[in-house]
């Protein structure tokens, strides 16, 4: 699939694709759907790209490089309520010296986002998922303050070795959980003595409770 | 027998509180060090007898006293240094609470003689804590200050047992004269004990010198092996030594860090030291160095604890940073400087390196701001949640109590003052008015308000529709389907907007806010079948009639049924409207 040359071309190729199950679309390209036991997760956020020509499979990249357009894949419940929180970028726990909000993953990822939603759920198949109505977002004046707001507190702690006082339940909009294949994957962290240590991954999330504003706006 | 309370003698708050303070001779040296410089002495001689337990004398040639400060100068927060809660935003000086003096004055003997630049001759005060007396009489001395403690902890025996070895109280007591010989080097340092000089510093003002009296304190290996580091930004400024492997030791005692001319053993700024010594000193080693931070007095408290080790940075990881990426520059890419030339003419003794940089900066044009750090960081003001309103269900209303109820279908209904009771089998509204008990049909009152809106939309005023999150899905046959197209313009009319995406498939993408939640393509599937052409006012009661609850805002929420009952007590003759949402009860008795 060739990428599209500009956000409209993007939004109108998102737009083409709403109301269609992942199952019909992958049809149309000889893919076969991974059914629920494979676990899903992960596929139709893949799936996505290749759907929509997202040029940067690598992960310090927006999706469309080109266009600065980060795609996420949200999955929703018939409500329109998000299902989970939404990966944003990996913590840069060995790597943060100096590091502004401005230069941060997380504030180029976050600068524009295509949020296709997925009407999903624990007895709907991935092939069955079905695509909601993309929309083009850029933070706010006021919730990228408060996403700088929540990021800076939890980079302050990252950066003073504080990882084992991180809870999942700071910061407002974007929080701060394990991420990793598995419980035994580490990486190189700091400790609170200044040490260089092996710690478990961490990514930073966005709340589902905000997800769900920015959808309900639209 | 009641234990009756009453006020401490001010002797034995004073000693209670000097334990604080004064935990040992080495504390006494200091508070009067620090006392010394803020008195801008240039000169400090120190004598000492017996590790400071028997005498400590230190004689400065500071600003001194006036003789009718000298009493005050031993009572408790008595102090020059601070007159107002708002100077305690900005400490330059190292003493600030008042209490050094006087702390000392109640676990020892004090002789306190000084003479101002003004005063003729000097003047002593003798103050014996055993019997609160304080003589003071004329005396004879050069400008400047000698304070002289002696027989420390006297009148208090316990904390005389706590005192270690004098050898042990000997080497705190050097460990404190050399923290404050290294954070002012333009000061003549003398210590003593027992007549015999244990260190000498002299001023210094060139490098040469400099290196000289560091060297002297810190140990030749460590100035010969270590990096002379310069770095500033618009705010903060990091100079000093940095030692290397050569020059590690076996404890953390070479470790000198300074936050505005004050020594600091912060949380922080070892964190960030640390990490930027990494894989530079070997395992179980550790690092030797002189540093010095200088930053706005405002952007720092060090109003933490009385012995002052502790600091609390407003932006303490804009500093742990600043120090980990500037030490990393220099330990690990011999960067030392953040200017390219390093010029080793200029003296960079700590107080006069300050005009050197900041002639530095003129030239580049920056001068530190005074609020530096407030615009990195705007907090917002935390967040006011809408007060939310609860439906509460009377408990103590009329409705309650009233025995026998007489069913009346009332036909004029005026109020529109009521109080809404609950939800009943998840189907009725229960209501109280004037008149008496409202029954309302949710789905039906549901229905009404889409009736109402489909009936306000008009040709040339169309409804608005919203875009739907999840578009919902109409297959139909492709007869059908030719007949919805012919349809799609009527429809738009009120907010309804369907998208023909193959043969058979459309797609439901916008629709009146109302009727975001509910299930339309049945409706609308009926709408196609009906064939025959449909007038504005038979096509909106068509749809009302048809239209389900689903899952629409009023099926769950209790402010917008609320709302709903709002609505509908204010329509006109309501309970004779066409789909008949409800009832009214009248109350007997």
């Amino acid at each position: 699939m060739n990428t599209p040359q500009n956000e409209e071309a993007l939004v109108a190729r998102a737009h083409d694709l709403m109301g269609f199950s992942l199952g019909e679309l992958a049809a149309n390209y000889n893919i076969t759907a991974p059914d629920l036991l494979l676990n899903g997760k992960g596929w139709s956020g893949v799936f996505m790209e290749l759907l929509l020509g997202a040029t940067a499979g690598s992960l310090a990249e927006p999706d469309f490089q080109h266009l600065g357009i980060e795609l996420k894949t949200i999955p929703i419940n018939q409500q329109g309520k998000p299902l989970e929180s939404t990966y944003i970028s990996i913590v840069p726990l060995n790597r943060f010296i100096g590091l502004k909000w401005k230069e941060s993953e997380v504030y180029h990822k976050l600068k524009r986002i295509l949020w296709v939603p997925l009407l999903a759920g624990k007895t709907i198949s991935p092939a069955e998922r079905r695509i909601g109505r993309a929309l083009l977002w850029s933070p706010t004046n006021e919730q990228e303050m408060q996403l700088q707001q929540d990021w800076q507190e939890l980079m302050d702690r990252v950066a003073l070795g504080e990882l084992d006082a991180i809870s999942a339940s700071m910061g407002k909009y974007l929080q701060m959980r394990p991420k990793g294949a598995n419980a035994a994957s580490r990486c190189w962290g700091i400790d609170r003595e200044g040490n260089r240590v092996r710690v478990s991954p961490r990514g930073f999330y966005l709340r589902p409770s905000f997800t769900q504003g920015i959808l309900a706006l639209h | 027998m009641h234990t009756r309370i009453h006020l401490m003698p001010s002797l034995l708050a004073n000693q209670i509180a000097a334990g604080e303070v004064v935990e040992r001779p080495a504390s006494v040296v200091k508070e009067l060090l620090e006392n010394c410089l803020d008195a801008g002495a240039t000169q400090v001689f120190i004598d000492l007898e017996r590790s400071g337990i028997e005498c400590i004398r230190i004689r400065d040639n500071g600003a001194g006293i006036v003789k009718d400060d000298l009493g005050l100068a031993i009572s408790r927060h008595a102090s020059s240094k601070v007159l107002q809660a708002a100077d305690l935003q900005a400490i330059n000086s190292l003493g600030f609470r008042g209490e050094a003096l006087a702390s000392i004055a109640a676990v020892a003997k004090v002789n306190l003689t000084s003479k101002t630049q003004e005063d003729e001759h000097a003047w002593s005060l003798k103050y014996d804590p055993a019997n609160e007396n304080m003589h003071i009489e004329p005396a004879s001395h050069p400008q400047g200050t000698t304070v002289e403690v002696s027989h420390l902890f006297f009148n208090v025996p316990v904390r005389r047992k706590f005192l270690r070895s004098d050898r042990t109280e000997l080497e705190h007591i050097e460990t404190v004269v050399k923290q404050i010989a290294l954070s002012r080097h333009d000061i003549q340092i003398i210590l003593k004990h027992r007549q015999s000089t244990l260190l000498h510093s002299r001023q210094a003002s060139t490098i040469v010198q400099t290196r000289q009296r560091i060297g002297a304190i810190c140990g030749q290996p460590f100035i010969d092996h270590a990096l002379e580091i310069n770095f500033f930004d618009k705010v903060m400024r990091l100079t000093g030594w940095l030692g290397l492997a050569e020059a590690s030791r076996s404890q953390s005692d070479g470790q000198y860090f300074y936050v505005n001319g004050r020594i600091v053993r912060d949380k922080v700024l070892n964190h960030a030291v640390k990490m930027a010594y990494q894989d530079v000193i070997p395992e179980g080693r550790y690092p030797c160095y002189v540093l010095y931070l200088e930053l706005p007095a405002d952007t720092v408290d060090v109003n933490v604890h009385p012995t002052k080790h502790e600091v609390r940075f407003y932006e303490s990881r804009q500093v742990h940073d600043f120090i980990v990426f500037h030490l990393e520059r220099a330990l690990h890419h011999g960067v030392l400087s953040e200017s390219p030339e390093k010029d080793h003419e200029h003296d960079l003794s700590p107080s006069t390196s300050q005009q050197v940089i900041n002639n530095k900066t003129q030239k580049i044009a920056t001068k530190p701001p005074a609020k530096p750090f407030s615009e990195h960081f705007i907090r917002e003001p935390s967040a006011r949640y809408a007060h939310e309103t609860t439906v509460e269900v009377a408990q103590t209303s009329s409705v309650a109590k009233a025995s026998p109820l007489v069913i009346k279908p009332m036909d004029e209904i005026k109020t529109i003052n009521f109080k809404f009771l609950g939800l009943v089998k998840k189907a009725f509204l229960l209501v109280e008015i004037e008149e008496g008990l409202a029954i309302i049909e949710l789905e039906k009152a549901f229905q009404m308000s889409v009736y109402e809106l489909l009936m306000a939309a008009k040709p040339e005023q169309p409804l608005t529709g919203q875009p739907l999150l999840l578009p919902s899905l109409l297959t139909l046959a492709p007869q059908q389907s030719e007949l919805l197209e012919q349809k799609v313009s009527f429809l738009q009319r009120y907010g309804i907007l369907l998208t023909r995406s193959s043969q058979e498939r459309w797609l439901i993408r916008e629709l009146p806010n109302i009727l975001k939640n509910s299930d339309v393509s049945l409706v609308l599937k009926a709408f196609v079948e009906s064939k025959t052409e449909a007038s504005h006012e038979q096509f909106c009661l068509q749809f009302a009639k048809q239209i389900t609850l689903g899952d629409a805002d009023v099926a769950h929420d209790s402010k917008a049924q609320e709302q709903l009952i709002k609505t509908l007590l204010s329509m006109k003759d309501w309970q004779n409207h066409v789909l008949k949402p409800g009832q009214v009860i009248k109350l007997l008795g």
